[in-house]
């Protein structure tokens, strides 16, 4: 039995999933987990460190860990990497300003070693703003069909409106699942 | 590496010493957590959490290197795996504790944590080959491949409507802007390279961004969510809010209300004060905006660069009360003035 089969077992019997959410400072990752944990979304700061929380979903433990995404705090990003099985990648659909900015650091983590077994979703968020990109158009901006490396997929979600968020979540678990617990 | 095996052989006595002193150090500490928590149950939490923490930090060190090759490749991930989750539960440990820890405190346990994530790192990749074990199985890996290329699952296929990316306002220089009722309510305004400007904002925006203004004045009922600034130099801003994030940027004059909080990240000579700014519409649009205007956090501004909390930051400071703006008619019409504005 190799390593990883142990491991698969293991996690089989917890059923837990480990999911990071991250993405450039003002994209809504805090907004998100607490839209998504229903809790009230009017009194979130940014965020100085990071946020776990941990949930109950679909007969899964989630931990979710949303980490800070301003410039001083990216560089700690790499200490949440290790056993992440869900990369959730936030994007302020309405931002003009940083979608370089944001391309560029989605594809430094896309490289990382320890997130390589990971399900990349990519949220591009606050289309209830009427200059939000569409998920299309992220999708090319971040050249998301370029990327080989990790199973992907972008949804247009609202954390305001809550709208499309649990379908995405749902596949990234779904396909998280599929993976970690039945390939024996 | 060459001598790899006589190295190991040779470290592992050093590595035993090393992890006796150790274990001295961890039941001295230990014996110091007890008595604090014995004889100074009264004492302030900060005491305790340093003994928890430095006792854990030292456990954990001790582990690490106390660790060296083996053959049961099984057997040392799930070494390494327990580590890690040491590592996790210490974090969560330190998180959990922020809320009555100095800034400096945090940034040095968050230092003290990282090299031992670094450590952490070294040792595996040292210890553990990085030929990936756990794929030996052929047939599963191929297996794995064909899934990546059909995973690309797209939830969502819009039409392509090209957007180009516009700006409410951009490139623009001594104009009088004014902007009300529906290009304002829920929408999100943006403004890029304008100089020398007034912006009248009337109405409960969505979001307001701003990237590289240059000595303009922008009076905003208020945001519903957040403001984001980038490159301002010399500006006066007055608007209420959820949020305001504020980067790279200097000599900027704010009248705030803020619900949640003010944040600033490479900021110098930021100066801020409770919103005054008002007009005839102002009260309705705060209450159709959602923000709670009875909350106004304008002096709990977070500073990114200074993570003392003993000392207050030198990158903003409160208006005084002698150099705030009480007259805003007049202050606008000696700023049309002064930059010679034109109203388009
Ligand atoms: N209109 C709109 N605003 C949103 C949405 N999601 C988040 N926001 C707002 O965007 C701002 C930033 O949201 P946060 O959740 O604090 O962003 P974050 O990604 O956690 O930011 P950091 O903690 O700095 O990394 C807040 O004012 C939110 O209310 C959305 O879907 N629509
Ligand atoms: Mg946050």
């Amino acid at each position: 039995m190799g390593f990883l089969t142990v491991l698969k077992k293991m996690r089989q019997k917890e059923k837990e999933m480990r999911i990071l959410l991250l993405g450039l400072d003002n994209a809504g990752k805090t907004t998100i987990l607490k839209r998504f944990n229903g809790e009230p979304i009017d009194q979130i700061s940014p965020t100085l460190g990071f946020n776990i929380k941990t949930l109950e979903h679909r007969g899964y433990t989630l931990n979710l860990w949303d980490v800070g995404g301003q410039k001083s705090l990216r560089s700690y990003w790499r200490n949440y990497f290790e056993s992440t099985d869900g990369l959730v990648w936030v994007v302020d659909a309405a931002d003009r300003m940083r979608l370089d900015a944001c391309k560029d650091e989605l594809n430094i983590l896309l490289e990382e070693e320890r997130l390589a077994g990971a399900t990349l979703l990519v949220l591009a968020n606050k289309q209830d703003l009427p200059g939000a990109l569409s998920a299309q158009e992220i999708k090319d901006i971040l050249e998301l069909d370029k990327i080989t490396t990790h199973h992907w997929s972008v949804v247009g979600v609202s954390a305001v409106t809550g709208d499309k968020l649990l379908n995405a979540i749902d596949w990234l678990i779904g396909d998280i699942a599929k993976r970690i617990f039945t390939l024996d | 590496m060459e001598g790899e095996d006589v190295k190991t052989e040779a470290s592992k006595s050093t590595v035993f010493e090393m992890m006796a002193r150790r274990d001295r150090e961890r039941k001295m500490a230990n014996e110091k957590n007890q008595k604090a928590r014995q004889n100074k149950t009264e004492k302030e939490g900060i005491q305790y959490f340093e003994s928890v923490f430095d006792g854990k930090v030292c456990e954990i060190e001790t582990t690490l290197d106390a660790m060296v090759t083996s053959k049961d490749l099984v057997q040392l991930q799930e070494e390494f795996n327990s580590i890690v989750r040491d590592l996790q539960d210490l974090q969560k440990y330190f998180t959990s504790s922020t809320f009555f820890l100095s800034d400096h405190k945090i940034k040095t346990c968050q230092n003290v944590i990282n090299q031992l994530l670094t450590k952490s790192d070294e040792t595996k990749s040292r210890l553990l080959p990085k030929k990936k074990f756990g794929f030996k199985n052929k047939s599963s890996k191929t297996k794995q491949d064909s899934d990546i290329q059909d995973g690309q699952v797209k939830l969502e296929i819009k039409e392509p409507k090209r957007k180009e990316f516009l700006w409410t306002e951009s490139q623009k220089t001594n104009q009088l802007l004014k902007y009300s009722g529906d290009q304002v309510n829920n929408q999100d305004l943006t403004f890029k390279e304008m100089e020398n400007c007034v912006i009248f904002i009337n109405g409960h925006a969505g979001s307001l961004q701003m990237s590289k203004m240059k000595n303009c004045l922008v009076l905003c009922g208020a945001v519903s969510r957040s403001v984001f600034a980038d490159n301002v130099e010399n500006c006066t801003f007055a608007f209420a809010c959820q949020q305001l994030r504020l980067h790279s940027s200097t000599f900027c004059n704010i009248y705030i209300l803020v619900t949640s909080r003010a944040i600033i990240e490479d900021c110098k000579d930021i100066n801020i004060a409770p919103n005054t700014y008002s007009y005839t519409e102002y009260e309705s649009d705060l209450q159709k905006s959602g923000l709670d205007g009875s909350i106004n956090n304008w002096e709990n501004v977070g500073d990114f660069n200074w993570l003392s909390t003993d000392m207050p930051s030198p990158n903003w400071n409160p208006i005084k009360d002698d150099e705030k703006i009480n007259d805003w008619s007049q202050y606008i019409n000696d700023f049309i003035n002064a930059q010679n504005i034109t109203s388009d």
